[in-house]
């Protein structure tokens, strides 16, 4: 009888993080045998540059080393993913600095331009949070398919062409449904004040 | 809003929704990475396509309504939809005579485009029952959220002969089946059943046979997302996997898809093959885990209420079935360390209450909005007025606001109702929504509501825009997509 397998042997995210509350660093080992391409795929379609990503992936398991403990995730990946998605935005931000940009994270924010404006002004780290609360209880009202289509391109800056495969559907019906989730977070953004 | 405003609010979306996400990911990711033998899903996607035509001619035609051109009443099997068979007159509830109804579809799953059943045996509790007592009755769960899930189920008593994966299994539990898949287990001498948890304890569900609510002492479980893959539930006859089980009319759909893998194992990745024992496939199962988890597999614990903290023991006081209003109860093992979460219904509508209980620390959360004994004597029971308005739908079908129907199908119609408190002003609101099929395309479908809005203090009773509505409630279960358009189905 053939049995399905997975390509690595690997350890479950319980007993990882317990590594990582034990101080031994094979925690890291761990992390990278199980997550390094999930990882690595974040910070690509965010920085579009392969010494980069391979940064952002040291970044985030520093990350994951200095903040477990006192953290103990139950979905590590999604625990991970949070970490490098901001490290590739900050290395976002200073590639932008220097003109350096061609990303899948461009792509993705110009079709949010109608409610973005490409200036430096300066807000607070409580309005950021305020709105990422906004945009949460905005993707929490979603369905199961247009939060994956929402995170994918815009969490992940995931290409359109990946989205519509892994949904199984046309590249146009991935943007069609974009362009509905635009309007609707338009529309909430508005509402909750926030000036487009 | 500026560009890096924008990208560090959406860092900051927080972390229950990346891990919705994720979960959604490793699925689709799972999915779409399997290996796929289209030769023979295209011959079984034309064998299930003649059988639904059958079905359909046979049963349809004699439906068809005259008297609603464009409309055509769907028909009761197991692949179209019931409208409003869940008539609920819960006399339980604080002595009141109302009544809950929901409409509910069942074909939302299968159709000649829907994704062959999986067959992974997952790794969730797996244990060897038996069958001890099938229960007729149709059970709704008391969830509004998705639009996608308003199926039907059945509740199967079942006997723990052996437990192959999984802490605190109890010997006796319920598994809840969608309808349109159960077939009759008893048969079996044994069956080898891999579980998601629904429940725990006094789970409330609509019993929509009886016209009553129910709670229930033995845990319930589920399969995964609770819709049944037929790998994770296997049959034995004296010892012997039976694949009569998966050769049912009910699971013939993915039957095909399985009998490719039969008739070639050495392509398989089932965890059985023809003619195996049973102890054979209990230790394919344990060396499948051993090799997904390197030998290091964690058994999902089943939970029990044995908090210690006094404010954890007064939330489950709080929360007991049938007393203050009902509480449903969930299970959200991926929320912080896991959480019991209830909400509170009211003759069987919906609520914003809820109260969590955090499974690690016991801390309790209540919502912001609760519900007082004064607002129970004060709202008005819109079950009763949702009663009315499915008396008036069997009549006359009503016409959806903003989609043509001519050229597509009817699948299902539903009606729910639910209550809000906004700024301690009572509210009822009753949505019909319809969902309609492209007539010769199962993959598209077109989705619609309307909204009645009960304004308890001013007595008043309105259809209402879906604008105006968000503007006075919010946007909970107020669906916030475009109307009109075809969209994919089902995710």
């Amino acid at each position: 009888m053939e049995l399905q397998t997975k390509a690595a042997v690997t350890m479950s995210d319980e007993q990882i993080v317990e590594l990582y509350w034990q101080r031994d660093e094979q925690a890291i080992k761990e992390t990278d045998i199980k997550y390094k391409k999930f990882l690595l795929s974040i910070a690509y379609n965010i920085v579009h540059d392969t010494c980069d990503s391979e940064e952002c992936l040291n970044d985030t398991y520093i990350g994951a080393w200095n903040s477990i403990p006192p953290a103990r995730p139950t979905l590590l990946q999604a625990f991970l993913a949070t970490i490098m998605r901001r490290t590739a935005i900050d290395c976002y931000k200073a590639r932008k600095r220097q003109k350096r940009i061609a990303s899948e994270l461009t792509v993705s924010l110009s079709e949010v331009e109608d409610f973005i404006a490409d200036d430096d002004d300066m807000y607070s780290e409580t309005d950021a949070k305020e709105l990422g609360r906004v945009i949460s209880d905005f993707v929490r009202l979603l369905s199961d398919r247009r939060m994956y289509i929402f995170m994918s391109r815009y969490y992940f800056a995931r290409q359109i062409k990946e989205i519509a495969r892994l949904l199984e559907c046309s590249e146009s019906t991935v943007n069609k449904e974009i362009t509905a989730i635009k309007c609707d977070l338009k529309e909430k953004l508005e509402k909750e004040g926030y000036s487009i | 809003m500026k560009e890096n405003e924008f990208l560090d609010g959406v860092s900051n979306i927080e972390p229950d929704v990346v891990e919705r996400f994720v979960k959604m990911d490793n699925k689709l990711q799972k999915k779409a990475n399997k290996p796929k033998s289209k030769g023979i899903w295209l011959r079984f996607g034309a064998i299930a396509a003649c059988f639904l035509l059958i079905v359909s001619a046979v049963i349809v035609v004699p439906m068809l309504r005259e008297d609603n051109p464009g409309i055509v009443t769907p028909p009761n099997n197991n692949h179209t939809p019931i409208v409003f068979d869940a008539t609920v007159s819960p006399e339980k509830l604080n002595g009141s005579n109302s009544e809950f109804i929901v409409g509910t579809s069942l074909a939302l799953n299968g159709g000649a485009d829907s994704d062959p059943p999986a067959f992974q045996f997952s790794a969730e509790i797996a244990v060897k029952a038996k069958v001890v007592k099938n229960h007729s009755d149709k059970y709704y769960k008391l969830d509004i959220s998705s639009e996608y899930r308003p199926t039907a189920y059945r509740l199967i008593q079942m006997e723990t002969i052996e437990v192959i994966s999984g802490e605190n299994v109890p010997q006796y539990f319920l598994y809840l089946i969608p309808e349109y898949v159960y077939v009759d287990m008893s048969v079996y001498d044994s069956l080898l059943i891999s579980m998601s948890q629904l429940g725990v304890e006094n789970y409330v569900l609509k019993n929509g046979t009886q016209n009553q609510m129910e709670s229930f002492e033995l845990p319930i479980f589920a399969d995964y997302q609770d819709e049944p893959e037929l790998g994770n539930i296997i049959a034995f006859s004296d010892g012997i996997f039976d694949e009569s089980l998966w050769q049912n009319e009910t699971w013939l759909y993915g039957y095909q898809f399985a009998r490719y893998y039969l008739d070639n194992p050495e392509h398989s990745n089932l965890v059985v093959s023809r003619g195996d024992s049973e102890r054979a496939v209990i230790s394919a199962i344990k060396n499948q885990y051993d090799e997904w988890y390197g030998g290091n597999y964690q058994a999902r614990s089943v939970v029990t209420l044995s908090f210690t903290t006094q404010a954890a023991k007064d939330a489950l006081e709080y929360v007991k079935p049938f007393a203050n209003g009902i509480f449903s109860q969930r299970y959200e093992p991926y929320y912080g360390n896991g959480q019991l979460i209830f909400r509170r219904y009211i003759n069987g509508c919906q609520t914003e209450e809820t109260i969590t209980i955090d499974l690690l620390t016991e801390e309790v959360t209540y919502s912001e909005v609760r519900y007082t004994k004064e607002d129970m004597v004060q709202m008005e029971n819109i079950s009763a007025h949702l009663s009315e308005k499915a008396a008036e739908y069997v009549e006359q079908l009503p016409i959806p606001p903003h989609t043509a129907p001519e050229g597509k199908e009817l699948l299902c119609l539903n009606l729910y109702a639910w209550y809000v408190k906004v700024d301690g002003k009572l509210f009822g609101v009753i949505k019909t929504s319809w969902r309609y099929k492209e007539k010769d395309d199962w993959y598209i479908q077109y989705y619609d509501d309307s909204y009645t809005l009960y304004d308890m203090s001013a007595g008043t009773a309105t259809d209402i825009s879906r604008d105006d509505l968000v503007a006075i409630i919010g946007t909970r279960n107020v669906y916030m997509g475009e109307y009109g358009i075809g969209i994919e189905m089902p995710m």
